[in-house]
């Protein structure tokens, strides 16, 4: 007998590639989009910190205009390049 | 024809003959009776009925009992139970009372009377009815009516000195006439309750009867019969396992229509649409046909009346409400519909199953006008999933033909109602493998800092098999097409279920169940060898199977969660199951009735609402078809 794959529907979840799965600001996955947003992945991104510490950027955004320094580790905040 | 007739005509038949002898017989006795003791003539009647001069003979009586003033009635009596069971001979009855006049004895007015009734409801009315069984009701009932009237009208225009007697007969004959009406309203009434079922299945075909249906219901007030007489048949025909749910569930629709116009008061809708109700909400496929029903254009925006409590208060009262939001309420809430709503995509996408993705997208759209943007959110980003995972695979394929057979699905965790916690139960093969990681890379770079997680327990594979007589298409999930894969190029060479089980690393008990997708296609056969030892041989020449659907047991059932599950019944079901594996794991075997017992006592408490025995059987079945239990009569755990 010979078998050929025609077609394969295969199903997978996308994930970020981040090292921890939650942001500490709104306690949502980073699949999740950020509580102010209705939708996730391009529209609402994490974003990761000279420290190394990633939070949904729109979290972050806000945090950052009341204080100027990583929520976690209290350093000056700098987006990493 | 009688003797005048004939003796009129020019040409007499030996037929014709022999009749007028007889009759000529027959009148000769009536004569002679009459003359020797006409008390006794009552026994002439029959004979002169059969020569068929009784017309005759009685015109001729009449005139004697008129000159010789009768000394009793009993003749005409007689005359008139024989000559009433031919068809309109009601009017010896005018003639009845003109002899009560004659014999000017007033106390015989009670035996008109009695005569009347019995004679006129049992034999002519019944009868007539039989008869006039083909006419509607409104024209049976004027047909009798009209003979009563005119018997009356008869009465009041005769002979004057009999008027009072005759105004009481008339009076005796209203008195009865309501009478006749509620006989022949019941019987009519009584038919058409019996073809009510019809009427609502039918509809609206029907609806030209509903009228009939409405005055009928109106009158006789025969609701409970109609109420009862609905329920038989629906029990009988309509709510058994042969029928189908989207059939019941029309019915359903049709007999809130029906019930609107024929009980607009109400009085038995409750108890009717009951039974119904409670039964569709066991079947499976209730929210598929549900949502077919409310996709079809001319069903949606129809309205119907429901009566029903409202949330507010204890009263029952009637509310127009649209169709959608009726059989949504049917289901439960809102919530749990649209919940049920999303499993239902989701399986349908994720799962071998054929659908239209136009269908689905247009049935989305219909939800979101009737529920909101924000309730179908979910769903919304489902079809944006679907949308997205194409651009992507579009752009992935670009660069290369090496992908060309795979379709992925990206999905967005937490939206789509699967497991995420799944552990994958079996391996790939390695060549896939490296294909899917190849894909993984090159998505990677396409998408930074996004990854991929495969559910290889979803999705499906279309494969061509060739066999010796020809090339097959099948269908079927991830798991099969791995397993079947083995089988190339083997020319028909058995493989080991050991073997198999360690490239797979899956156990052998879930390679078996998985192998008998491919052993019921006819595609492998399995062979028991020494030692328990089994064997998969692929067949030279396939042979189609009539069954060709993926069996949906073999989709794992702790695939699918609901996000929200607001069925009570269903949250009753897993409480109870997870006590039964708790009670089961402390007593081992246990007997189905001591577990009922049990429930019913100890475990009352733990319960928020009353479990029936229905309940507790439907969780073993589901523990048992889960592979978590076995037995039939004794119930224990699965080793």
């Amino acid at each position: 007998m010979k078998v050929k794959i025609k077609e394969w529907n295969a199903v997978a979840s996308w994930i970020w590639s981040l090292d921890t799965d939650r942001c500490t600001i709104c306690q949502l996955a980073f699949e999740q989009p950020c509580p102010r947003c209705k939708l996730p992945g391009d529209e609402c991104p994490p974003v990761t910190g000279a420290c190394n510490h990633h939070f949904h950027l729109h979290c972050i955004v806000r945090w950052t205009e009341e204080q100027d320094y990583c929520p976690l580790d209290r350093q000056k905040w700098k987006v990493k390049n | 024809m009688n003797i005048f007739d004939i003796l009129n005509s020019q040409f007499v038949s030996q037929t014709q003959y022999d009749t007028i002898i007889a009759q000529q017989k027959a009148y000769q006795q009536y004569y002679s009776q009459l003359q020797s003791d006409p008390n006794k003539i009552a026994e002439i009647w029959p004979i002169v009925r059969q020569a068929g001069i009784l017309d005759i003979c009685y015109e001729n009586y009449k005139y004697f009992a008129k000159e010789n003033k009768l000394s009793s009635l009993e003749p005409i009596q007689k005359l008139m139970s024989s000559a009433l069971e031919e068809e309109g001979k009601i009017d010896y009855l005018a003639d009845f009372v003109k002899f009560m006049g004659i014999k000017q004895d007033y106390s015989l007015f009670d035996q008109v009377r009695t005569v009347v009734e019995k004679y006129e409801l049992e034999y002519d009315i019944q009868d007539r009815l039989k008869s006039l069984n083909n006419l509607n009701f409104k024209e049976q009932y004027q047909t009798i009516t009209i003979e009563l009237l005119k018997l009356y009208a008869e009465k009041v225009y005769s002979e004057e000195g009999f008027l009072n007697e005759l105004l009481e007969f008339g009076a005796a004959l209203e008195s009865i006439e309501p009478l006749a009406k509620n006989i022949i309203q019941q019987v009519h009434a009584d038919r058409t309750i019996k073809n009510m079922f019809e009427a609502v299945l039918y509809y609206p075909d029907t609806s030209d009867h509903l009228h009939e249906f409405k005055s009928s219901m109106e009158v006789t007030k025969m609701y409970a019969n109609m109420d009862s007489c609905l329920q038989q048949q629906m029990k009988k025909r309509l709510l058994i396992s042969g029928v189908n749910t989207d059939t019941i569930l029309k019915f359903y629709v049709n007999l809130l229509k029906v019930l609107q116009f024929v009980d607009s008061d109400y009085m038995v809708f409750d108890k009717v649409t009951k039974p119904i109700k409670e039964y569709l909400l066991q079947r499976s496929d209730f929210l598929r046909c549900i949502i077919g029903i409310l996709t079809q254009q001319n069903y949606s925006t129809d309205k119907v009346m429901i009566f029903e409590q409202q949330d507010s208060s204890d009263e029952e009262s009637s509310q127009e409400k649209d169709l959608t939001s009726v059989l949504v309420s049917l289901y439960g809430s809102q919530e749990a519909f649209i919940s049920e709503y999303q499993n239902m995509v989701a399986e349908k996408i994720l799962t071998p199953k054929d659908f239209s993705l136009e269908q689905e997208i247009a049935n989305i759209e219909l939800m979101k006008i009737r529920f909101g943007e924000q309730s179908m959110n979910t769903c919304s980003i489902m079809m944006k999933d679907i949308y997205e995972s194409k651009r992507i695979d579009t752009n992935i394929q670009s660069l290369t033909t090496q992908f060309n057979m795979l379709k992925p699905l990206f999905l967005s965790k937490t939206f789509w109602p699967i497991s995420y916690e799944f552990k994958p139960t079996f391996k790939l093969p390695p060549a896939i493998e490296q294909l899917f990681n190849d894909y993984q890379k090159r998505f990677e770079k396409i998408k930074t800092m996004r990854s991929l997680l495969w559910h290889h327990d979803l999705g499906s594979v279309t494969l061509d098999l060739t066999f010796d007589n020809g090339d097959f298409e099948f269908k079927c999930l991830p798991i099969h097409a791995c397993i079947i894969g083995y089988f190339n190029d083997d020319d028909s060479k058995g493989l080991y279920s050991d073997a198999l089980a360690q490239q797979l690393q899956m156990n052998h008990e879930d390679l078996k169940r998985r192998m008998q997708f491919w052993v019921q296609k006819g595609v492998i056969r399995e062979q028991k060898g020494e030692n328990d030892v089994i064997c998969y041989t692929s067949v030279k020449i396939y042979v189609p199977q009539s069954c060709d659907d993926l069996l949906i047991e073999e989709i794992p059932e702790d695939l699918f969660v609901s996000s929200t599950n607001f069925l009570q019944s269903n949250q009753l079901i897993q409480q109870i199951s997870h006590n039964l594996i708790e009670l089961l794991k402390q007593t081992g075997t246990l007997k189905i009735e001591k577990i009922v017992q049990l429930f019913k006592t100890t475990f009352k408490s733990e319960f928020s609402t009353p479990i029936t025995e229905n309940n507790i059987k439907e969780a073993i079945k589901i523990l048992i078809q889960k592979g978590k239990l076995q037995g039939s009569e004794y119930i224990e755990l699965k080793q």
